[in-house]
Parts: structure tokens; sequence; C-alpha cells
């Protein structure tokens, strides 16, 4: 569905340089990899968006993630003063995933917050709107939107596959709608705040 | 005061129900890893809604009540640098759709520091068994809402 072009990327271009290219399935057709194991004080995750034409594109939102990603990762178990799990590589490949399906080169990063079960959430909230992008230890995502009005937008599972790759992907046509709704969501958002800065 | 299965004393015994007029502190690690969001357009701070998922228990909480009996203060259930508290009442975490609730949980096991007195106050919020992912994360999302930075 998504893995149109399996080809290597420069190896200037990411830590892995063996990781295979993905096209989105949309018109943007972007690519990103992801990777991280080891032990958790050394875990760090790179993220690399490789476009259309095979070339990498460096997006604020990018590297805004990827460190807050790189911080979480580094989180001992036990990190919330109780029972807390450190953040699992199948939580942040998920995310990674998730966020290259909703975000564009101008929006707005999302906060990125772990969970007591090893997994991470992603989060927009912008004067009552609000939408989060759940991620299990295990993998497993669940996106939630909420209007000022307090009305659910948005609220399903999205699923993703190629846990175990470099190159996880968003996979089902039901997903992708859920995804393309969110992207509009987190849309609105960017233009709240961006509305908000140029007042301010 | 009550004593549990290994003889210890707790204002309230495992399992029981809070006082309506109770309120519970929850403990959120602020700085490294940061659990409030700051929100850009009003530059309000919020708890995630993440601090409020339950593990197989519930959410782990104390009771302002039971800290009040056994000379707990709130500053005691700070166990690093950063953490910040949350209050919540009783009657808002009554008021949920998915009708939650908080009961005592005194002395946990499997946590850091066992012995220290403010695990007398210990409790849960409890009522998240049988919930769809939805209905979780709207029961999370209305934690989120009824909470006050103590």
């Amino acid at each position: 569905m998504t893995a149109l072009d399996e080809r290597a990327v420069a190896p200037a271009a990411t830590l892995y340089p063996h990781a295979a290219r993905r096209l989105r399935a949309d018109e943007t057709a972007q690519w990103f990899a992801v990777t991280g194991a080891g032990e958790v004080r050394y875990r760090r995750v790179q993220i690399a968006l490789v476009d259309a034409a095979g070339e990498v594109r460096d997006e604020p939102w990018i590297r805004s993630v990827e460190a807050q990603l790189n911080e979480l990762l580094r989180l001992p178990p036990g990190w919330d003063g109780e029972r807390a799990q450190a953040i699992s590589e199948a939580a942040v490949k998920a995310v990674v995933a998730v966020l290259g399906e909703i975000q564009d080169e101008h929006e707005l990063p999302p906060a990125v917050f772990p969970l007591p079960d090893g997994g991470v959430q992603a989060e927009w909230h912008a004067a009552g709107n609000d939408v989060e992008v759940e991620v299990e230890g295990n993998g497993s995502v669940f996106l939630f939107a909420r209007d000022p009005a307090g009305n659910v937008g948005i609220e399903g599972d999205v699923m993703v596959t190629g846990l175990d790759t470099a190159t996880p992907s968003v996979l089902g046509e039901d997903s992708h709608l859920i995804l393309k709704q969110t992207r509009y969501v987190v849309s609105n958002i960017t233009s709240l705040v961006q509305r908000a800065l140029r007042h301010a | 005061m009550t004593a549990n299965a290994d003889g210890r004393s707790a204002p309230f015994a495992t399992g029981e129900r809070l006082p309506d007029d109770d309120a519970v502190y929850r403990r959120l690690s602020d700085t490294g890893p940061s659990m409030v969001y700051i929100d850009p357009v009003t530059g309000e701070q919020r708890p995630t809604s993440g601090a409020f998922k339950p593990d197989a228990d519930g959410v782990s909480v104390y009771s302002k009540t039971a800290m009040a009996t056994v000379g707990v203060e709130p500053a005691d259930l700070l166990v690093r640098a950063g953490n910040v508290l949350v209050e919540l009442p009783l009657a808002g975490i009554r008021a949920a759709e998915q009708a939650l609730d908080a009961v005592a949980d005194p002395w946990p096991a499997d946590i850091p520091e066992p012995d220290h007195p403010r695990n007398a106050a210990h409790a849960l919020v409890v009522g998240f068994d049988g919930l769809t992912k939805g209905q979780r994360k709207r029961a999370q999302d209305h934690l989120v809402r009824i909470s006050e930075f103590a």
C-alpha cells in the first residue's frame, strides 16, 4: 500500500543507511525512518524525511519531535516515581509513522509526553481544540480530537505496520481517513496559533 | 484508623470509598519529563491526559483527608525535583459520565520508598475497567478538566 519503492538513503542522511525508502500513499509522497535500540540511557532516534525525488527534507517539526523523543527515550523505568516502564521502541516508531501522515512543513509540532506503559502521547491544544495521538507501549495507536464545545470529532484506532523495521507505515483506509481528518484539525490549530502570535 | 493485613495502619481501609467531601492529589512529573502542556494561544497550563492513563489498578493518587490524618503535607508527595501536584475533588471525579470513583489503597507494594508515611494516604481513581478506548480517553479528559494545580 505505501511501500512503493525501496532504495538506500544517502549515508549522510540517516544513522541507518540501509533503511528502505517508502512513499506515502497520498500525493505528498514523503518517507521517514526511525530506529533506536539498546540500553535506555544510550537510546536515540533519528528521523529522516525523504521526498518523492529522494531528497532529504529538514522540516522544523521533525527536529522538534526528534528532540522530544530522544528526551523520552532516556527516561529510566520508574520515571513517574512509581512503576512506569521505559519508553518502548515500538511506541516511538508508531508515533513517527502517524506524525509523518499528519504533519506538513509549516504545521505546529506536537508536544510529546511519556505514558507509564512505555507509550507516548503527541498532543496539540489551542483555545479549546484538542488533538491527542495516544501510542501504547506495544505500538497500538488511538486518535482523539475534541472541539471547544466538547464534541468529540475524531476517535478511533490507527493501524501501524512494520514496527519491527526502520520504516513503519500506516495501514488501512480507515486509518488513513482518520489521519486525514486529524491533519485538518491540526492545520486549524496551527492557524489559530499563528493568528494569536501575530496579534501578540 | 484501620489496620491492613500486615498490621500497618491507615485512615481508610483498602477498597474503602473516599468521602464525598475529600479531594485527591495526583503527582505529575513536570521537569524531566514534563507532563504539563502550555496552550500557545491562551498560555494556560494543563496536565496532559496521559498523566491520568490508568494502569491495571487505576490512577494512583493521595487522599487529602487521609494525609491530614497522618500528618503528611503536599510537599511530602514530591519525590523528585520538578514534580508538581494537581488536586481533584471527589465530587468532580464522581461526576464523570464513566462512573469513576476513588478508593483507598494504603501501603501499595512495588513502589519506591514503600514505607514512607505518605503511602498511608495512597488511593486509586477507579472505574476504567470495561471502558472502550474512547470512553477511557473521555474519562481521562474529564480528569484533566477538573484538576487544578496545587
